[in-house]
């Protein structure tokens, strides 16, 4: 009875996970230095490096995923294949202005490659990063305020007692945000202190006491391997 | 000698206490999980509607022939809500395989999607139909927050899934998918561990699983009554953290500072 490869496919990234989770968990509360071996800078420094290395390899089979799926909506002409299509041509584009005049261009200072190349394409760079980019990303996040109003609405209506409750504390607390109402009377002000830093802090803090143990006993179900999923190794 | 002459091994101030709470915690869960393996029949667990609400889900969209969409939330394998997240997934898509019914995994994290795509892969080799399984299943998004969650309003507006699952980690993002989803009829179960998006996801959500029960509930789908033990270990812990609570409490009252000093080490 040999180890077959499915088997080391399976046990090695559940010895990996026990390794290295006792380790940065013993090291946060361990310090240990051995002449000039630290074992916190080994594993900021040195853990990171490799970190650094998956994640470079995982960018690249990321970009191939994102290629590989516009592509076949592009060739199979899939509804809206057209946006599609400006991905597949948009995404080479920005990564080589990005590359040639970003913030962090091959090389800004013109050793290697022509000065004139960074100045004809940081001024693309920046208007594209900042006039576009930034500007479509600040109005996805604008759109919230829009989402608020109609989560609110259906959240604060009143069908029984605990949504009655709800929607009391709700007035009450824009009532005391608002200034106009502070101003009419500062009782609301006060209320609202009190609903924000007592009932609300209370409940908060029991549901972050609760997910903190649940962290840690799932932490230990990883490290102890009774978790598998994560790792790859079965567990189905 | 020379060995102990040029190393050097010591406690870091203030986190004795929390060192010593977090072996606690930790012997407590091991010897649950023994426990549960041990006797299983002694486990009983109270149903989390959440969970039990994923298959209704999953079923609702092999009737209506639209997809599932699973996203295991904005942050990266370092977060422990997103392993969670990921541990669900692999029941999401076993359902999935087993209803043949086409998923949507999107992620936001490069080494995440990775992930995502081999639990995915070993769901659907575990229900025996690896040929049903596709790579178009499982996409990577984009890297910038609001860039993923306008390719999840996309893929909302364009495939229209009928059931939304949002488990992991998130930030202000939650509303503005969540309320897409219930836009589009979507029926959509949620859960994470932030306080402050709670609220967004109870609010536009048909089921939310809240707080610990994101951990709880990566338990409770493998229906493993070993596994299950780890629950019991939650509440161990829980009671060991309350007792702690309440003494803190009255020794305070009493004019004692001696339990916040004691963790204080």
């Amino acid at each position: 009875m040999g180890i077959s490869l499915a088997d080391y496919r399976r046990s090695i990234p559940l010895l990996l996970a026990f390794i290295f989770g006792l380790l940065y968990a013993f090291e946060w509360y361990v310090d240990i230095r051995i002449g000039d071996f630290s074992l916190s800078s080994f594993l900021e420094k040195e853990m990171l490096r490799y970190f650094n290395a998956m994640y470079s390899i995982a960018i690249g089979i990321g970009a191939i995923n994102i290629f590989r799926i516009h592509y076949r909506t592009v060739s199979r002409r899939r509804p809206y294949w057209e946006f599609s299509l400006l991905v597949l041509i948009l995404i080479p584009v920005m990564a080589i202005i990005s590359t040639l005049g970003g913030r962090y261009a091959i090389d800004p200072k013109g050793e290697v490659i022509p000065k004139a190349v960074y100045d004809f394409f940081n001024p693309i760079w920046n208007v594209l990063y900042w006039k576009v980019m930034s500007i479509i990303n600040v109005m996805m996040f604008a759109l919230l305020g829009f989402f608020i109003i109609s989560a609110g609405y259906r959240a604060f209506r009143a069908r029984n007692l605990d949504s009655a409750i709800l929607l009391l504390a709700g007035i009450l607390v824009v009532m005391g945000q608002a200034p106009v109402n502070a101003a009419v009377w500062p009782g609301f002000e006060t209320i609202k202190n009190w609903l924000m830093d007592v009932p609300n802090v209370a409940g908060r803090r029991g549901i972050i006491l609760g997910a903190a143990i649940g962290g840690l006993a799932y932490g230990v179900r990883v490290i102890f391997a009774y978790e598998r999923r994560p790792t790859l190794a079965g567990g189905e | 000698m020379y060995w102990l002459e040029i190393s050097e091994i010591l406690l870091r101030e203030g986190r004795v206490a929390q060192g010593i709470v977090l072996l606690i915690i930790a012997i407590l869960t091991i010897f649950a999980l023994e426990r549960a393996k041990r006797s299983p029949e002694k486990i009983t667990v109270r149903k989390i509607p959440a969970v039990d609400a994923m298959e209704e889900a999953v079923g609702r969209a092999t009737e209506m022939d639209r997809p599932v969409f699973y996203t295991p939330g904005m942050s990266g394998l370092s977060s422990l809500a997103t392993l969670s997240a990921l541990s669900i997934l692999g029941y999401v898509a076993r359902l999935t395989a087993r209803y043949n019914v086409p998923i949507i995994v999107a992620n936001r994290n490069w080494i995440v999607y990775q992930v995502a795509e081999g639990i995915v892969k070993q769901a659907y080799m575990s229900e025996g139909k690896p040929d049903q399984f596709s790579p178009e299943m499982v996409r990577y998004i984009s890297s910038w927050q609001f860039g993923f969650t306008a390719g999840c309003l996309g893929i909302f507006q364009r495939e229209r899934p009928a059931a939304n699952f949002y488990m992991g980690y998130f930030y202000a993002e939650s509303l503005e998918l969540a309320e897409s989803g219930y836009r589009i009829g979507a029926i959509q179960v949620a859960g994470t561990t932030s306080t402050a998006q709670l609220p967004f996801f109870v609010a536009a959500c048909d089921y939310v699983l809240i707080g610990e029960e994101l951990y709880a509930a990566a338990a409770y789908v493998t229906r493993d009554p070993r596994i299950l033990g780890v629950l019991y270990a939650h509440d161990l812990g829980k009671l060991f953290v309350i007792a702690i609570t309440l003494i803190g409490a009255l020794a305070i009252t009493a004019g004692s500072n001696f339990v916040i000093e004691l963790l204080s080490k």
